[in-house]
This record gives structure tokens, C-alpha cells and sequence, in this order.
């Protein structure tokens, strides 16, 4: 026979019992093979049949050994045991699940198996999670791509832009002068590396006609500061910005592959930009894009380096273990210590901002804003998803009782509970996430221009785990309540018929009026913001910009090179584009400028004024136009009158045009025409302008940006400047484009016409963020105010199930059908009434996240919170008819049997 | 003893809960009237139940354990003359009670289910 007790030691590891305790286990167990053997033996068994039936006693030791060390009797540390009845349920010390991974494949299986025989409510709970869901990941990718996600190739940390100030004018982000670059890289104490940049399109010729390129012109310490290398060559070095220094250009990876055919002998060689001769000195990584869009990296010209215009960004890179606010201070003295020496620097100041800050601070408010409103419209979703599931724990209070009694513990039935709410998250999810992705490129070419790296917004693998992570959640959140509201289950709660169901008593009724106040206060909170949002943006629209804006076709063309050289050739080349322009058919006026509204930035500049001759100069916009600009643009001149055509072409004629805003500040109540300004750029004054006339304000940045002091002067006097054209057309302008584009080349096929849109869509395209957002936030409220309507439907609709008999005892004593009716619509009142109050409340407090993205509008609108009030009270009211009819139509007999 | 099958229950609601739940109850009323050793325990539920009820050492081995642990039952090596020493269970005054308590409920469990496949209610 075989020696039992070695059998089982060699099978059994019980690696948490010793000594006399495992002896003890060993001892016993083999004396059960042991009996079953002679049991075997005696009843006429073979020895090696009643060694296999012994044997067969046993067959997984593994369990066997799990289970004894399980069990109390053998507590042994370190070893954490849960106080509840159910062993299986022990912690292990060894660290592996502590629920048996079959059970909780097996509550998974049962959770399906139930879901698909519950078809229509399984597709509702699908379909309303899933909308929460998709709407979060598809705002969590935006929100990714451009606010966490870091920047390709590029180390964000430490990376500042540097700003001028001008707290007197209220400028906080003026752009710097080379001269002031220079002291800067001088003399600071705080900057590894500091650079400057300017953005520029350039002109690439090659083709039968010349190509716009996006490019920057930087110095030697803008590569620095990014510290990215390139795949070839190099980059910029100090040498380089030395004026005399020979013209470089270093291309992105795309421009090199395009144009050069990733050919690797491309340095040394040279290019053409900008009618100039170029070498190349590298090649920078795919996906290296500073700023966003740039294709190709040039030095500074030579006139460039020498000039004062205030035209160029800075970059910068903190020295290491320095803060952005010693950063701060560190300038500030710096820029104390300048101004000493240079007067005309007393006024200003600096900023430095984190580089990221300045990427995407503009939107991050908005996007934020959104990534809220999802979030709401979820816990809408999770709030409706959770009173349905309530009502499901009803139907099941019965078969949950009897688990209880066969030895279910409460976790096992919570285990099943959530495992079934989990389940329609993540299915609701998976359908929601994929709809999201789908939707993902679709939505991004709705959104409006000037948002920062839109392309880089992706699904990648931070929105996949948020989305499974937010499924997860969500299913806990919902499956979590029913579970904490069915309290003890009890049997004989059952036993004794009792009607009593979670929903049903007095707690459930709490639960779920909770449930639906909560998402009526946040619909509120949603359908207000929609409301203001929409009101901004009416508002911003009805905005006069203060110029003809139909039929106006714009575009820019920059003449360049040796061509072009003098004054006199680049007005003659003026004076020759426009009659030709004015030829083109359809084509009803011609107008240019140098800074065109919504189509260029500003241009400032210090003037003296004749009643302020002891007083700094101060700053002020100006435009360079011709006598034609005033009428083609449709601007009023307010006095006097606009320039005239001999002034076009007679540099000698001082004069100038002012806009009211300047006239209200310099000569308050008086008159403007006929007095003087005096143009000041750097230690040198023009001539004395007399001021001719005063025009109309117009809005040149942005519809809600007001209309600031501004000055014009005639195209004569700065033919040197670049110019937009306007062309004012009888027949839709873009049609008219082919055309325009023959007549100026025609003059000259090398040049370079750029921007080409009309007045209106650049307006248009300014509003276009604004307009985005209110009417996303629009679509996130109705979703919610539907499902808020419906979640206040369903309610409402079970309560009056489950009063029935009550109702029926109430007519059956001869309550009119009218009572029953104002009873349900009361309840249904209440509720409403309960969430606008909390809801007001809300609104107060997400007024002050409103604030920035309203224009002329407050927060607190008392029109718009009523009107919204009004729609939801009116939509529950008609929501709650149905339930309150329902319950007029109870039979008191058929109630009073149910009993 | 026979199983009563639920329409609207979840079928695998009786192998963990149910089984784990029945087991002890068929050890404790087993030790109520004499003490025995696992061995004795397992052959009697077969015998007593013709057959359609088996438990193996493996499944009945870690609840008598877990009895043991919980004072429902105590465990002493008895050596007889002329046998091997053997390991005999019997019930303790926490152990009756214990007893008391699943045979009610295990009457309420039985009622509740009649009530339910019962053709109708009064």
C-alpha cells in the first residue's frame, strides 16, 4: 500500500502552515485516502483500483491548498481576512485578486445574459450613456491635443516668450526692436538662450508663377532656446546674426522632402527666396513646426538687423532651476536699468509668459468651458441611467432576497448589481468612443480658425484609457446608487407580500426625486450658458465694423526686389496695377492699405501733438492709404474732407486724416481739422501733418475689439509700405479673382499676390469662435434638456405606477379626476421648482466662467435666466401630463384588488 | 432531498451559493447526534442521499476547517486499539446554534420558492 502521508505532502504546498499544524492537515487527509483505499480494497477492489480510487479523492491539490489555507482555522500572517461570512472572499497574502476571476467572469456572463432579454431598455441605457461618453471623449481628444499633449520635438519646460509693456496704453504684448534684443541678450542674468523672430511669407519662384511659403526669419538664439536638432546640417549660429553675414535658410522636413526630394547632399545648395539667394544650411525633424505652420527657418537681412521697428517676438529659455516669477523680477529691474539710460523706454515694461501659456491660453478658457458642459451633460445621462436602474432593482427585490437567504453576502449581490450597469457603460462607451472617433475629423474641420495646433489633435492612447477609464466609472457611478438604497434585503420582508419595493419606499422616492432635481439644476446651468452664449454672439454680429463689407474682394501682393528699388518705381508700379485693376470687369472701385481691417494687424506709431508739445510722444495706430480708401470703403468722413488724388502722388503734401477716436482724445470738444501731428520714430520727426479731415471709427481687429485712436496718412508719403487691395465688384467676388490675378501679372508674372479673401468672410471668420461655442454649448443643452425632460417623465410616470392602489383608494372615496391630476403635476412642479432653485444658484457660480467668453452681455441676464426657466418649467409640465392623465384613467376596483 | 429549479433565477445562482450554503447545514445536523471524522461524513451524505449527492475530501476538507475555525465544530485525534488515529468533529454549543439558525433558514428559502412556483397566489 502506498504511504499516504508522503502522497499528500508531495502534493499539497501549503507553504502559509508549519510545524504541527501542517502535519496535522497531512496526517488527516491522508487518513481519508487511507480509508477509501481499505474501503476499496475490502469491497473487492484490486490494489490499483483502490489506489486509483483513493487517489481520485483529490484532484486539484492546488484548490485544496488555497482553500485550507483560507480557511480561519489556519489564520497566519501577513494575511488580511475580511469579516464576513463568505471565505472566498480572504484576502491573500501572496497579492492575487481577491475576487476569483471566475466569479467575476461569471457575474459578467450573467449580466449579458440578462441585458439580452431586456433589449429595448439595454439599446436606451446604451444609447444615453453612450451619448455622455462620446461627447466627453471627443471634447477630452481637443482638449488633449492641445492643452496636455506636449509639443512635437519641442521641451515646453522653461520656455518663455518675452513681451514689451506699455501699461500707460494698456499694451501688454508689444513685439521688440532689434536694438532692445541686443541690450537683451546683453546684458540679462536669467535666459540661457534668448531669440527673436518674425513671421513672414515668403516668395518661391521656380514655377511659371511665384508660391507663398509660410516661413520665420529668426536669430541664432531662437534654435537655441527650442534646442531641437536638425536630421542634417545645422542651424543658426551667433555668427549668423552678425550683419554682413551671409543669407541662410534651414528647412522643415516636409519642404525638404517636397521640393528636394529628401535628397541628403540638400546642404550647401542653394535656393531662391524672396528673389534672393539662399543657402541651406539644414534640415530639421518631421513634425518640427515653430511657429505652427512654418515651413522654412531664413536669417535676418542685413536692414533688418539695423532697424527699430518693433516687429519681432522673443523666445527664450530659463537659465536652469529658475522660476518664471524671479524670471519676472529679474527683467523688471533689467528694464528699470535701460530705461535710465534711454528715456524713451521710462514707459515701458516687461512680461514673461510661459511659451505654452501664449501657444494655447486663448483657448484654454473656451475649451475648458466645453470639456464642462460634456461633463454635465454625462452626469445627466449617469443621473437618468441610475433612476432606471432603481426602478430594475424593484423588479428584482424578490430574487435578490432569496440569494440572501442561500448564503449570497452583500457583496456578491453588489458584485452582481454593478457588474450589469459596468457592462452598459463600457458597451454604451465602446459605442459612444467609436462614434467619437469616427466623428473625430469630421468635427475638426468645423472648428474656427486661429485655434493652436488643431493638428495635432488625435486619438492616441490618453483618450483611449480616459474613455475606458470614464466607462468604468460611469457604470460604477450608476450601478452604485440602487445598490446603496436597497438597504437590508430581507426575506421575510418577502414572505410577508409587503409591496414594499427599493423604489417604492420612502428612501427610493428620495433617491430618485434627488436624482431628477440634480439634472434639472444642471440643464438649467446648461441651457442659461447656451442662452448667454447665443445672446453674445447676436450681439457681436449686429456690430456695425464701420465699413462696406459685400461684394469686397482682398488681397495682398508685396513688390520685391532690385524692380522695385526706388520710391518712384514702386508708385508707378502702384499707379499702373491700379488702372489696370480698375479694367478688370466687374470690377466697380479699387482701394488698398496698408493695414487693412480684419485682414492685417495694426500698425503703431508715436506721434507729438500740437497741443501737447511739452509731453512725451504717445502711441497711436496708423494706415497708409490713398484718396480712394475713404469712399470704396464706404468710412464717413465726419469734417473736412479725404485725401485728394494730387496728394496720392505729391510726397511734399504733409497731411493727414484722423479717426473720431483720436480726435475725442487729443481735442476733446474741439475741432481736429487743421491741427497738427508730428510722426516720431526713433530719434527722428517728420514734418508737421496738418489734419484735413476726420473719419468715421471702424473696427479693424475684431468686431469686439473698440475702435482706438488711429491716424492716416497718404499713400505718398509711405509708398514703401506693403499694400492690400480692395476691389469692390458688381458680380460675386471670387468670381471675379482669375481675372484680378491676369491684370497683375500681366504688369509683372513674379509677383506674389497673397490672403485673397473677401471683407465679409474675414469678418465672418472672426465671429467664427465665438459662433463655434455657443452653438456647441446649444447642442450639449438640448441633449440634456431632453434627457432632464425625460428623466422627469419617468419618474413621474413610475410614481404613479407604483401609487396606483392609493390613487385607486382616493377615487374609489370620490376624488374628482382634476385632484388626481394636480396631484401629479404638483409632485412634478416641486421637483422642477426644486432644480431651478438649485440651478439659480449653479449659474451664479458659473457666471464667472462665462464672463470672458461674453460680449455685452452679463452673466446674470435676467431675460435669459427667465426665458430659460420658463422653457423648462413649461417642458417637465408637458412632460408630466401623460403620467397625470395615466392616472385619472386607474380603475379604483381593479387598484383596490391588487392589495 | 431534490433541487428546485427557479424560472427566474440565474441558474449558476445554485453551484457556489446554494451548495456552500446546503453543505454546512448537512455537516452540522450530521455531528448533532455523535461526533464523527471527515471520512465517515462524506460516505454518510451519499448513503443518506442514494447516491445523489457526493462530496469529495476536497470540498468537504476546508469547510470542516472553516467550522473548526469559526467554533461551530471542534476536532480531537482519537486513537483507537488496533487502528490508525483518525481525526473526529463534533458540534459545539456555537455549533447548535449555528444549526438552529441555517435549518431555518433554509425553511424559509424552501417556502419562499413554493410560493413563487406555486401556479397562483391567493
Amino acid at each position: 500500500m502506498r504511504d499516504w502521508k508522503r502522497y499528500v505532502r508531495e502534493h499539497l504546498a501549503l507553504p502559509d502552515i508549519e510545524g504541527t499544524l501542517e502535519s496535522s492537515v497531512i496526517e488527516e487527509i491522508a487518513s481519508e485516502l487511507e480509508d477509501c483505499y481499505r474501503e476499496a480494497r475490502s469491497g473487492g477492489a484490486t490494489a490499483e483500483e483502490a489506489d486509483a480510487e483513493a487517489r481520485e479523492l483529490v484532484t486539484d491539490w492546488s484548490e485544496l491548498a488555497s482553500d485550507i489555507s483560507s480557511s480561519r482555522r489556519f489564520a497566519a500572517a501577513p494575511r488580511i481576512e475580511q469579516r464576513v461570512e463568505d471565505k472566498e472572499v480572504a484576502i491573500r497574502g501572496r497579492g492575487g485578486p481577491w475576487i476569483p476571476l471566475a466569479d467575476l467572469l461569471q457575474d459578467l456572463r450573467f449580466a449579458v445574459r440578462r441585458l439580452r432579454r431586456a433589449p429595448l431598455f439595454t439599446a436606451i441605457a446604451v444609447l444615453t450613456l453612450g451619448l455622455g461618453i462620446g461627447a466627453n471623449t471627443t471634447t477630452f481628444s481637443v482638449v488633449n491635443g492641445i492643452l496636455l499633449r506636449p509639443l512635437p520635438h519641442i521641451d515646453t519646460d522653461g520656455l518663455v516668450t518675452v513681451w514689451q509693456t506699455l501699461p500707460s496704453e494698456g499694451l501688454y504684448r508689444l513685439s521688440v526692436s532689434f536694438p532692445l534684443y541686443e541690450e537683451w541678450l546683453e546684458l540679462n542674468a536669467v535666459f540661457e538662450d534668448l531669440g527673436v523672430y518674425s513671421r513672414e511669407e515668403h516668395k518661391l519662384t521656380g514655377g511659371d508663377h511665384p508660391e507663398s511659403i509660410e516661413g520665420t526669419r529668426v536669430t541664432s538664439g531662437v534654435f537655441a532656446a527650442l534646442n531641437v536638432p536638425p536630421v542634417l546640417g545645422r542651424t543658426f549660429l551667433p555668427e549668423d546674426d552678425q550683419v554682413g553675414a551671409r543669407s541662410l535658410v534651414v528647412l522643415s522636413h516636409g519642404m525638404w522632402q517636397l521640393r528636394f526630394g529628401s535628397d541628403s547632399s540638400v546642404v550647401g545648395q542653394t535656393m531662391e527666396v524672396d528673389e534672393e539667394d539662399y543657402t541651406i544650411a539644414g534640415v530639421m525633424p518631421p513634425g518640427f513646426s515653430f511657429p505652427t505652420g512654418s515651413e522654412l527657418w531664413t536669417t535676418f537681412s542685413d536692414e533688418a538687423k539695423q532697424s527699430y521697428g518693433s516687429y519681432l517676438r522673443a523666445i527664450a529659455r530659463l537659465k536652469a532651476g529658475l522660476s518664471l516669477s524671479q524670471a519676472q523680477r529679474e527683467m523688471e529691474s533689467l528694464t528699470a536699468q535701460l530705461a535710465e539710460t534711454s528715456p524713451r523706454e521710462r514707459d515701458y515694461g516687461v512680461r514673461v509668459v510661459s511659451y505654452m501659456d501664449e501657444v494655447v491660453g486663448n483657448v484654454r478658457g473656451a475649451l475648458l468651458l466645453l470639456f464642462g458642459a460634456a461633463g454635465m451633460v454625462l452626469l445627466i445621462a449617469c443621473a437618468n441611467m441610475a433612476n432606471l436602474l432603481l426602478v430594475k432593482a424593484t423588479e428584482r427585490y424578490k430574487e435578490l432576497a432569496v440569494r440572501t437567504a442561500v448564503g449570497a453576502n452583500r457583496g456578491q449581490l453588489v458584485r452582481q448589481l454593478l457588474s450589469e450597469s459596468v457592462t452598459l457603460s463600457i458597451v454604451g462607451g465602446a459605442v459612444g468612443s467609436l462614434a467619437a472617433i469616427a466623428s473625430l475629423r469630421p468635427f475638426l474641420a468645423l472648428l474656427p480658425p486661429g485655434i493652436p495646433r488643431v493638428t495635432e489633435i488625435a486619438v492616441d492612447h490618453r483618450v483611449l484609457v480616459f474613455s475606458v477609464l470614464l466607462s468604468l466609472l460611469t457604470g460604477v457611478m450608476v450601478g452604485l446608487l440602487p445598490v446603496l438604497t436597497t438597504g437590508r434585503i430581507r426575506l421575510s420582508t418577502v414572505l410577508q407580500g409587503a409591496s414594499r419595493s427599493i423604489a417604492g419606499n420612502r428612501q427610493g422616492n428620495r433617491v430618485q426625486a434627488a436624482l431628477v432635481v440634480s439634472e434639472t439644476a444642471l440643464t438649467f446651468v446648461l441651457l442659461v450658458s447656451a442662452g448667454l452664449l447665443i445672446k453674445s454672439f447676436v450681439r457681436l454680429t449686429s456690430i456695425d465694423p464701420g465699413f462696406e463689407r459685400n461684394n469686397m474682394l482682398t488681397f495682398y501682393i508685396e513688390p520685391e526686389g532690385e524692380r522695385y528699388g526706388s520710391e518712384d518705381r514702386l508708385r508707378a508700379f502702384y499707379l499702373e496695377l491700379s488702372e489696370r485693376l480698375e479694367s478688370v470687369p466687374g470690377v466697380q472701385a479699387i482701394t488698398s492699405s496698408s493695414q487693412m481691417p480684419f485682414a492685417d494687424g495694426t500698425m503703431s506709431n508715436f506721434v507729438r501733438v500740437d497741443n501737447q508739445l511739452g509731453e512725451e510722444p504717445t502711441l497711436v495706430e496708423c494706415s497708409i492709404v490713398p484718396a480712394s480708401y475713404f469712399r470704396v470703403m464706404g468710412i464717413p468722413i465726419l469734417a473736412g474732407r479725404a485725401f485728394t488724388p494730387e496728394e496720392d502722388r505729391d510726397p511734399t503734401t504733409p497731411v493727414a486724416i484722423v479717426t473720431q477716436a483720436m480726435a475725442d482724445r487729443y481735442w476733446p470738444g474741439g475741432r481736429a481739422v487743421g491741427r497738427r501731428i508730428k510722426v516720431v520714430e526713433g530719434d527722428s520727426e517728420s514734418a508737421w501733418l496738418t489734419v484735413v479731415g476726420v473719419a468715421d471709427d471702424v473696427h479693424h481687429q475684431g468686431l469686439n475689439v473698440e475702435p482706438q485712436a488711429k491716424f492716416y496718412w497718404p499713400f505718398s508719403l509711405r509708398t514703401d509700405d506693403d499694400q492690400t487691395y480692395v476691389l469692390k465688384t458688381a458680380v460675386d467676388p471670387s468670381s471675379a479673382f482669375s481675372a484680378v490675378q491676369a491684370a497683375v501679372w500681366a504688369i509683372d508674372p513674379n509677383i506674389l499676390m497673397t490672403r485673397i479673401a473677401t471683407l465679409d468672410d474675414l469678418i465672418s471668420e472672426s465671429v467664427a469662435g465665438p459662433r463655434f461655442l455657443a452653438v456647441l454649448v446649444f447642442g450639449l443643452a438640448t441633449l440634456a434638456a431632453v434627457l432632464a425632460v425625460v428623466g422627469i417623465f419617468g419618474v413621474l410616470a413610475y410614481t404613479v405606477a407604483q401609487r396606483t392602489h392609493e390613487i385607486g383608494i382616493r377615487m374609489a372615496l370620490g376624488a374628482e379626476k382634476n385632484n388626481v391630476i394636480l396631484n401629479v403635476l404638483r409632485r412634478a412642479l416641486i421637483l422642477v421648482g426644486t432644480g431651478l432653485a438649485i440651478g439659480f444658484a449653479l449659474a451664479l457660480v458659473a457666471a464667472r466662467v462665462l464672463e470672458s467668453a461674453l460680449f455685452e452681455v452679463s452673466p446674470w441676464d435676467t431675460t435669459t435666466l427667465l426665458a430659460v426657466a420658463l422653457l423648462l418649467t413649461t417642458a417637465a409640465m408637458a412632460a408630466s401630463c401623460v403620467p397625470a392623465r395615466r392616472a385619472t384613467r386607474v380603475d379604483p376596483v381593479e387598484a383596490l384588488r391588487q392589495e | 432531498m431534490k433541487y428546485v429549479y427557479i424560472q427566474y433565477m440565474e441558474d449558476a445562482l445554485f453551484s457556489p451559493a446554494l451548495k456552500k450554503g446546503s453543505v454546512e447545514l448537512l455537516l452540522l445536523s450530521l455531528l448533532e447526534d455523535r461526533p464523527r471524522h471527515g471520512y465517515e461524513i462524506g460516505k454518510l451524505i451519499e448513503e443518506r442521499s442514494g447516491g445523489r449527492l457526493v462530496f469529495r475530501i476536497s470540498s468537504l476538507y476546508p469547510i470542516l476547517c472553516r467550522m473548526e475555525g469559526r467554533g461551530w465544530i471542534e476536532g480531537r485525534w482519537v486513537e483507537k486499539p488496533g487502528e490508525r488515529r483518525r481525526r473526529f468533529y463534533r458540534l459545539t454549543k456555537k455549533g447548535v446554534a449555528a444549526l438552529a439558525a441555517q435549518r431555518r433558514t433554509w425553511k424559509e428559502y424552501t417556502h419562499a420558492v413554493n410560493l413563487v412556483v406555486e401556479p397562483s397566489h391567493a
